[in-house]
């Protein structure tokens, strides 16, 4: 348990850290790109605005995902894939004004990839239908772009020597931060964030909370509680708020990724034991699956021999759970 | 005129006037129009006056009709340039756009139909066409120095080349949009989910706290007709589901329900009578979660939270401020 605890909050602190990382690439290459201006060649008016307002932008990107009130690193890829965009929109705009055929190809490719960027990647913060792939796309075909225009460079660079080895600086830099987005872009949490994945968990969500599956098993101690939820509640919550709930007893029912919540509650003057199975129960808890239990028949008496349990309420049969093998070296729970 | 209205005029008036300078910068001494070529712009002309006249009918009626046009007149002056035109390159380029042309017509026919799914393939097509025209004359314009001149010279080319792209707009306004399978499982699991599931996160506002408490009498509204006497509504922040407090004719107890959406059409997917509400604290300041219990097991819990304090994103921060300032 304390593994587990220790490995969720070094995932999270890993997710801080990749949001930071992030803000610290476009810095880094910002600063690069103010100090090509400064060392440039004041003729180039082009290159010098290119150079200064994508270095803005990065600097206020950066900024937008530090002091985001909502950081997460789906947000922080969406700002960090924007910044993208919008730079290399304006290097299409450079490209172009040097007035060749080869400059107006690599341009309108420029403008229209990091034009689909900046698109891709508000509809992402958006959080709507398209998304992540385009981004994915768009990401590809510009490190594709950049990674043959370095090797471009470099042979140039070896066989001529008319391009200076410091000349293939910004190429790389521009390629590491395609790929850091690339990486980016196949994380969990980013790709979680798809259509596909949300729709999986609505679905899981609503299976889990209204029905259990063929494959369910209730962990024995759960099964205990629930077998003796009419003779022994010694484990559960007294509840005194003033309302007409007596006690209270909380059991998670988990299958593989799937996990709902089960509300047991003894009311005041009732007989029966009241269920509220929701697929949360840390927070507010609006809708769920409602019974009573009237009667719970295992299909052996013995605590250590039974494997299945039916809930009846006084019209039906609810529903039959298996339960898991018994295990003699398990810790008992004990009672609060 | 209606906006969708207005877009078909457009549309169907680009057409026509596209037509009308094909016809008139190719006929005549050194126009080099073939019959075919006439034949393809009177089609343009009829097309495009036509989705005018019958603008009025709905964007989709207007879309069906330019697609057949423009796709009509291709066929025609390509089809006559293959029979008619030994030239190597150039029938390659003529069987390319009598291909687009006919996958044109298709889409339009499954628009018709009602069996398409999107208008991506349209969509790819009309711009293969418009960029196989605009390209070229874009770089000309790009190389030379005066402007002016080339755009006379290459003003059918031109006019070619955003006709397509007014129709490829125009195919990506909201009314034409079609749903595809993705936003359908997106939509339908959402109300699934709704429906059936609540968010934990989602609360209700400190400030609405008076309402569900009994302790403001202000915001109910009234109904003459019917079982409820009046109702009130609070919202819930992170979810689509909303609540209504509700008075009912003869029962002194306040009833709750659960509401899918809070305007429009929804469903009631819970409601109950309220027996007793129990918050978490006696002292106000500090409640976090009220619990609401009904009869025979019934209960809810909701998070209370003060929503300006809230972590929102930017856009939401400066729509909350443009509003605050407003009022």
């Amino acid at each position: 348990m304390i593994i587990i605890e220790s490995g969720i909050k070094a995932i999270g602190f890993m997710k801080r850290g990749t949001v930071y990382l992030l803000a610290l690439i476009l810095i880094l290459s910002s600063a690069y790109e103010i100090y090509t201006v400064y060392m440039a060649d004041s003729t180039d008016e082009w290159g010098f605005l290119g150079e200064t307002y994508s270095a803005v932008i990065k600097i206020i990107m950066a900024e937008f995902i530090l002091f985001d009130p909502k950081k997460s690193l789906p947000r922080a890829v969406g700002f960090y894939a924007m910044s993208i965009g919008l730079s290399r929109v304006i290097n299409a705009i450079t490209t172009l004004s040097q007035r060749s055929a080869f400059s107006l190809a690599v341009g309108l490719v420029l403008l229209f990839m990091g034009g689909n960027l900046i698109y891709s990647s508000y509809q992402y913060m958006k959080d709507t239908v398209r998304g992540r792939n385009g981004m994915l796309y768009s990401t590809c075909v510009l490190a594709l772009m950049q990674a043959i225009m370095l090797v471009f460079y470099y042979q140039t660079y070896k066989m001529t020597g008319s391009v200076e080895g410091f000349d293939l600086i910004p190429s790389a830099i521009m390629l590491i931060q395609y790929i850091v987005l690339l990486l980016m872009l196949d994380t969990e949490d980013v790709r979680y964030s798809t259509l596909l994945e949300k729709t999986s968990t609505r679905v899981e969500s609503v299976t889990s909370s209204n029905m259990i599956l063929k494959g369910f098993v209730l962990k024995r101690d759960d099964a205990l509680v629930i077998k003796h939820l009419f003779d022994d509640r010694s484990t559960w919550q007294p509840i005194s708020d003033g309302g007409p709930v007596e006690a209270e007893k909380r059991i998670r029912l988990v299958e593989g990724r799937m996990q709902s919540n089960m509300i047991l509650q003894k009311w005041q003057g009732s007989d029966r034991i009241y269920v509220t199975v929701v697929n949360d129960d840390d927070g507010t808890i609006l809708l769920g699956n409602r019974f009573s239990v009237t009667s719970v028949v295992p299909d052996a008496e013995d605590d250590n021999e039974f494997s299945n349990l039916r809930l009846f309420n006084d019209k039906k049969m609810l529903m039959q759970m298996a339960v898991e093998a018994f295990d003699p070296n398990a810790p008992k729970e004990v009672a609060a | 005129m209606k906006r969708a209205e207005a877009l078909t005029a457009i549309m169907g008036l680009a057409i026509a006037i596209a037509g009308a300078i094909f016809l008139i910068n190719g006929t005549g001494q050194g126009g080099g129009n073939t019959s075919g070529d006439v034949l393809s712009f009177i089609v343009m002309i009829v097309g495009g006056a036509t989705v005018v006249l019958f603008s009025k009918k709905g964007i989709k009626y207007g879309v069906i009709l330019a697609l057949m046009t423009l796709s009509i007149s291709t066929l025609i002056s390509n089809l006559y340039y293959i029979l008619n035109v030994n030239d190597d390159i150039g029938i390659i380029f003529a069987d390319l756009y009598i291909i687009i042309s006919i996958v044109i017509i298709y889409y339009a026919l499954s628009l018709i139909f009602h069996t398409t799914s999107g208008s991506a393939k349209a969509i790819i097509c009309l711009g293969i066409l418009a960029f196989t025209e605009l390209f070229p004359t874009l770089y000309k314009f790009y190389s030379v120095d005066s402007f002016i001149p080339s755009v006379d010279i290459n003003i059918d080319k031109l006019a070619y080349g955003i006709v397509h792209l007014i129709v490829i707009v125009i195919l990506t306004r909201k009314e034409m949009l079609l749903e595809g399978p993705k936003k359908r499982l997106d939509r339908n699991s959402m109300a699934l989910y709704d429906g059936r599931c609540t968010s934990a996160d989602c609360y209700m506002d400190v400030n609405d706290l008076d309402k569900i408490l009994g302790e403001s009498e202000e915001g109910w509204i009234n109904y003459s007709s019917g079982p409820i006497e009046s109702e009130k509504e609070i919202n819930l922040h992170g979810t689509n589901l909303g609540l209504r407090l509700q008075k009912w004719k003869g029962d002194d107890r306040r009833h709750l329900a659960v509401c899918m959406y809070n305007a429009g059409s929804y469903t009631v997917p819970l409601a109950f009578p309220i027996e007793s509400i129990v918050p978490d604290s006696e002292d106000r300041s500090v409640i976090r979660k009220i619990r609401i219990y009904g009869k025979d097991g019934m209960f809810i819990d909701i998070l209370v939270k003060n929503y300006k304090d809230e972590p929102k994103g930017y856009l939401e921060t400066f729509k909350m401020n443009f509003m605050k300032n407003k009022d």
